[in-house]
């Protein structure tokens, strides 16, 4: 750990941008300086109390993960697999522990600037499709950039883009019940790009999908991974879906077990 | 978070559920906002109608803008044809007539009370007041009518059963009826109908008139003298000031303005008042309500969705105010509905069809400045109770609100 502590001593906050015109070049690291890690993991636990009886959810997991890395997250129901991408990506709190991201400490952060870091850096990619009803594929997708609100960036043409990207161009005028499980899932991973996030997580995206439309959302993924050097962390519990990822984490009764 | 980035995705977000979101709930909340405006707005407009009413028929009936008296002690007022001529040419004054209380008693075959008789010069009294243009029967007195008398229906009766006063009335009396009247002299003088007016204004349509022509052969002691005279204001000048151009004139008068004449009634005004605010509480708790619970269900519908609005980044004040905005829209979607319809349907109905009272049928009293008041109220009324509801979903714990169903 006295690595970690080193790196956020020279961190540099801010990610190398990527843009849909990077078409998979690498992040360049500032010299003589090593970038900081995607995400870090220090002793992180997370006990569920129901009533009297405490619950470990997750047992003092460390681990990190780097850019441009695409992870998967895999174990038996209730292994703690979702909980942990919920502590990564700034849904919940772990009880202990600490977690950076880009080298940014944010396991203290206040519900604002955690919810800023959700919005600018961090993208999602929910189990069910999780979209806003009343909106099109393309509203949904550019509806965080509007809230992000960067100048100069159109989001509406990027959303356009995007959608492109994911094989979407003729359907981003539909709304989500006019669209199958695939494609919502799809415009989820669409919206998680708007802001050009740091990381994409994604929490058993095929599930709910059959194979043929989980196979194309990974492959979607797998693709904006290597064409945008976006890090991709995803929970599954389909031991097919390894394939897809660079590095396997494996969790069992709320502990790393291997693949680390 | 910037404002400006704030307030445009939560109207976004708002616009796009109004427009694309369950249109029945959209109907149903802007009808019973519409219905609650128009509550808010139809009591009072009645009320103030009524109001209206009572001040149009006392000042147009009974005392004219400014009544003058006798001072305390006096009988009645002298010199008044100088006196008069000074008042007509006081600025701000349109008219002015006197009268002198000349019968207290008219009877007809069995049938007798106790009523006012004033002797008017008919073409003045007509210039101060609208009851010569009020015929139910007849026709007006002439200023050179003798032995006849213009009589107000509830005294005449007109066998007119339905009349409020109809059983201390002379019940039968038409127009070209003899008539007794009792003179303040003692006398008894027998006088043709010449017509029956109704101002329906129970206090005016139970006064009788004779000229003062006829009333001076009479009672020559009242020749030239007035127990009232009656100034009706051209409305150029204030009440005050009209009272202060005409008080040096004389020095054994009294100056009273309609207001002061109405006190009972101002009374009962501030009771309609009353009754007015708390209905108006009731009305506006109902809309608070009303737009809770629609708003509560709209977001226990929405639970998951606002947890994975906030996980994607999406502030909670922009989720807060997208549901504000809506409950805004309602409101302003309620109010100007309900105005066109308030306008638009049941002011010309009313106005068609009155509410009768005992001073007279009474339209409502519509105010712009109340229209928009009300309409604020409502607004920021719907504002805060969408508010409360969604400040509390928000508060949930992101975990929480992405496990709700």
């Amino acid at each position: 750990m006295g690595k970690m502590t080193a790196d956020r001593e020279i961190t540099v906050v801010k990610a190398p941008t990527t843009t849909l015109e990077a078409g998979g070049a690498e992040p360049t690291p500032p010299a003589l300086q090593p970038p900081p890690k995607a995400i870090e993991v220090e002793g992180v636990s997370r006990i569920y109390r129901l009533g009297r009886v405490e619950v470990p959810g997750l047992v003092d997991i460390t681990l990190s993960i780097e850019r441009g890395e695409m992870a998967c997250i895999m174990g038996k129901s209730g292994s703690g697999k979702s909980t942990l991408l919920r502590q990564l990506s700034l849904i919940d709190r772990p009880d202990r522990g600490r977690i950076f991201i880009d080298g940014q400490e944010v396991t203290r952060l206040g519900e604002g600037p955690r919810s800023h870091l959700r919005l600018a850096k961090l993208g999602y990619v929910f189990q069910e499709y999780a979209l806003v009803p009343e909106l099109t594929a393309q509203e949904n997708v550019y509806l965080p950039g509007m809230m992000l609100g960067r100048p100069n960036v159109d989001y509406r043409r990027r959303a356009t883009e995007i959608l492109e990207l994911v094989g979407l161009a003729e359907r981003m005028r539909h709304r989500p019940r006019e669209l199958s499980g695939g494609e919502q899932q799809r415009v989820a991973i669409a919206r998680s790009l708007i802001n050009e996030p740091s990381v994409i997580f994604a929490d058993e995206p095929t599930a709910n999908l059959d194979s043929m439309s989980g196979r194309t959302v990974m492959e979607t993924l797998m693709d904006l991974n290597r064409r945008l050097a976006v890090t991709v962390v995803f929970v599954s519990h389909d031991a097919d879906d390894r394939r897809y990822a660079g590095r396997v984490l494996f969790l069992r009764d709320g502990r790393l077990a291997d693949g680390f | 978070m910037a404002p400006g980035r704030v307030l445009r995705v939560s109207s976004f977000l708002a616009g796009r559920s109004l427009t694309r979101g369950n249109r029945g709930v959209t109907a149903m909340t802007i009808a019973v906002l519409l219905l609650i405006y128009i509550d808010l707005l139809f009591v009072p407009s009645l009320i103030q109608g009524a109001v209206d009413k009572i001040n149009s028929q006392v000042t147009d009936t009974l005392t004219s803008t400014l009544q003058i008296m006798p001072a305390h002690g006096s009988h009645d007022i002298g010199d008044v044809s100088t006196y008069l001529s000074q008042i007509r040419s006081t600025k701000g004054v349109a008219a002015a007539a006197a009268t002198y209380r000349v019968g207290s008693e008219i009877s007809h075959a069995d049938e007798s009370n106790v009523w006012t008789v004033d002797a008017i010069d008919p073409s003045s009294y007509g210039q101060v007041f609208r009851t010569p243009f009020n015929l139910a029967e007849g026709s007006y007195l002439a200023a050179a009518d003798t032995a006849s008398i213009f009589l107000g229906i509830q005294i005449a009766g007109m066998g007119n059963q339905s009349l409020r006063s109809y059983a201390t009335s002379l019940k039968t009396v038409h127009a070209g009826d003899q008539v007794t009247v009792a003179l303040i002299n003692g006398q008894n003088e027998t006088l043709r109908v010449q017509g029956i007016f109704n101002d329906q204004f129970l206090l005016a349509d139970q006064k009788a008139y004779v000229t003062q022509q006829w009333a001076s052969q009479v009672l020559p002691a009242m020749r030239d003298r007035a127990t009232a005279i009656f100034v009706k204001s051209d409305g150029t000048v204030p009440i005050d000031s009209l009272v202060s151009k005409l008080e040096p004139l004389r020095g054994d008068v009294s100056y009273h303005t309609s207001a002061e004449l109405v006190g009972p009634i101002n009374d009962e005004v501030d009771t309609f008042n009353l009754i007015n605010n708390i209905l108006r509480a009731i009305t506006l708790f109902v809309a608070l309500i009303t737009v809770f619970i629609v708003t509560y269900v709209d977001l226990a519908n929405r639970r998951r969705q606002i947890g994975i609005e906030r996980a994607i980044g999406i502030s909670p004040t922009a989720v807060i105010l997208s549901y504000v905005y809506k409950a805004v829209v309602y409101a302003c979607l309620g109010v100007g509905l309900g105005a066109v319809l308030f306008l638009a349907v049941a002011g010309p109905f009313v106005e068609r069809h009155p509410f009768l009272f005992p001073f007279g049928p009474a339209a409502l009293g519509i105010r712009a400045s109340e229209m928009w008041r009300d309409a604020w109220i409502l607004v920021v009324v719907a504002a805060i109770s969408a508010c409360i509801p969604a400040w509390r979903s928000v508060r949930i714990r992101i975990l929480d609100a992405l496990w709700s169903t």
